[in-house]
C-alpha cells in the first residue's frame, strides 16, 4: 500500500508492504519531503515530526487494520 | 474469581518467576475493560514483563481460571506489548496440566514498531559554484577525519575526479557527498533520536568544511518493521490493509489529512 498526503506543506509518502526477507514482518517506509529552503538546525525537529507521525498516527492505523 | 484478584495473582507469579528482572505493570482494569477488542473481552487476563533483552520473555496468563499454576513464554516474534490468545499456560485450577497451543484467532493489542533505518538528505546548490564551495579531495579528507573521530565509518570511497565521495559504515550506514546532494543513511542502533542527532551533526560538519550555507528540499525517510499477525506479513497486507472498501479508505484519508488517524 502506498499513500501520499500533504501535511503542513510537507509531502508524506507512506508505504506498507510485506517484508520479503522476513515474511513474519511488515515493512513500513515513511518518506517525508520538505520542499523549499531548509536549515540544518531543523533536521532533528523535522525528523522527530516524521517519527511522531509514524509512531502515533500510522501505528494507530495499523493497530486498527491489523486487529480488524 | 474477581478481576483484581486475578491480576494480583498474575503479578505475584510473574514477580516470583522473574526475580530481579524489570517488572512492567499490566494496564489498569478499566483501560482493558474499555477496549472491546482486547483480550479482556475474551476472558483472558494477562501480565507481562520486559526482560533485560528482547523477547522471549515470560508472560503469565489466565483464562477464566480459578488459580494460577505456571507461567509461559511468548514466541520471540511477539513483543511485550502483544497480547496473544491461546499462547501461554492454561490455568484451570486442577492438576498442573500446562500446555501450549497456537490459536489462529490471536489478536494484537498494539503494533510494536521497530525502527530500522533513517535517511536524511538535502540539496546544497551553492556547492561547486565558487572556489570557496568547491568540493576537493583535501576538504573531503578533512571531513572524513572529523566525522570518523566521532562516528564509525570504515571506508572512504572517492569519486575519480575527487568531486564527491561516500563514507561507508557497517550494515548499510553511509554518508554521501555528491554535489548538490548531501545525504546521511543510518541504521538505527540506539534509537531514532540518536540517529536524528547523528545525521544533523554529520551534515553540519560537511557544511562547515565545504562552506555551504544554503540548503533546499530536505528529505527524511524512516524505515520501520512491525510484526505481522499470525506471522504472515503477506496475508496481513493483502487481507487486512489492501482489502478495504472505498469508504474505509476515504475515512482514512480524511483522518490522515487532519493530522491523525
Amino acid at each position: 500500500m502506498k499513500y501520499v498526503v500533504t501535511l503542513k506543506g510537507a509531502v508524506y509518502t507512506l508505504q506498507v508492504e510485506p517484508l520479503q526477507a522476513d515474511i513474519r514482518s511488515v515493512f513500513i517506509d515513511l518518506d517525508v519531503q520538505f520542499p523549499g529552503p531548509a536549515q540544518l538546525d531543523d533536521i532533528t525537529i523535522k525528523a522527530s515530526e516524521a517519527e511522531t507521525y509514524i509512531t502515533q498516527s500510522v501505528n494507530l492505523y495499523l493497530d486498527k487494520v491489523l486487529k480488524s | 474469581m474477581g478481576a483484581s484478584s486475578t491480576r494480583a495473582r498474575l503479578e505475584t507469579v510473574a514477580r516470583a518467576t522473574l526475580g530481579k528482572k524489570r517488572w512492567r505493570q499490566p494496564p489498569a482494569t478499566s483501560a482493558v475493560a474499555n477496549d472491546s477488542r482486547s483480550a479482556f473481552t475474551h476472558g483472558f487476563w494477562w501480565a507481562e514483563v520486559r526482560g533485560p533483552r528482547s523477547p522471549p520473555f515470560p508472560v503469565a496468563k489466565s483464562s477464566r481460571a480459578s488459580s494460577i499454576t505456571q507461567t509461559g513464554y511468548l514466541p520471540p516474534l511477539l513483543s511485550c506489548r502483544t497480547i496473544t490468545r491461546g499462547v501461554g499456560v492454561r490455568l484451570d485450577g486442577g492438576p498442573r496440566r500446562a500446555f501450549l497451543r497456537h490459536d489462529r484467532s490471536d489478536s494484537i493489542a498494539s503494533v510494536d514498531l521497530i525502527p530500522k533505518a533513517l535517511v536524511v538528505g538535502l540539496f546544497a546548490p551553492t556547492l561547486n559554484v565558487s572556489d570557496q564551495t568547491r568540493v576537493t579531495t583535501d576538504k573531503i579528507n578533512r571531513i572524513w577525519t572529523e566525522v570518523t573521530a566521532t562516528y564509525r565509518y570504515g571506508q572512504l570511497v572517492l569519486a575519480a575526479d575527487g568531486s564527491g565521495c561516500q563514507f561507508v559504515g557497517t550494515e548499510g550506514s553511509s554518508v554521501t557527498i555528491q554535489p548538490p546532494l548531501l545525504q546521511v543513511q543510518d541504521v538505527i542502533e540506539l534509537g531514532p533520536r540518536q540517529s536524528h542527532d547523528k545525521a544533523q551533526s554529520i551534515l553540519k560538519m560537511i557544511a562547515r568544511h565545504l562552506g555551504a550555507s544554503d540548503f533546499f528540499n530536505l528529505g527524511i525517510k524512516h524505515v520501520y518493521h512491525a510484526p505481522a499477525p499470525h506471522g504472515d506479513g503477506r496475508a496481513a497486507v493483502l487481507h487486512r490493509i489492501l482489502s478495504k472498501s472505498e469508504d474505509e479508505l476515504a475515512n482514512f484519508s480524511r483522518a490522515v489529512r487532519s493530522g491523525g488517524v
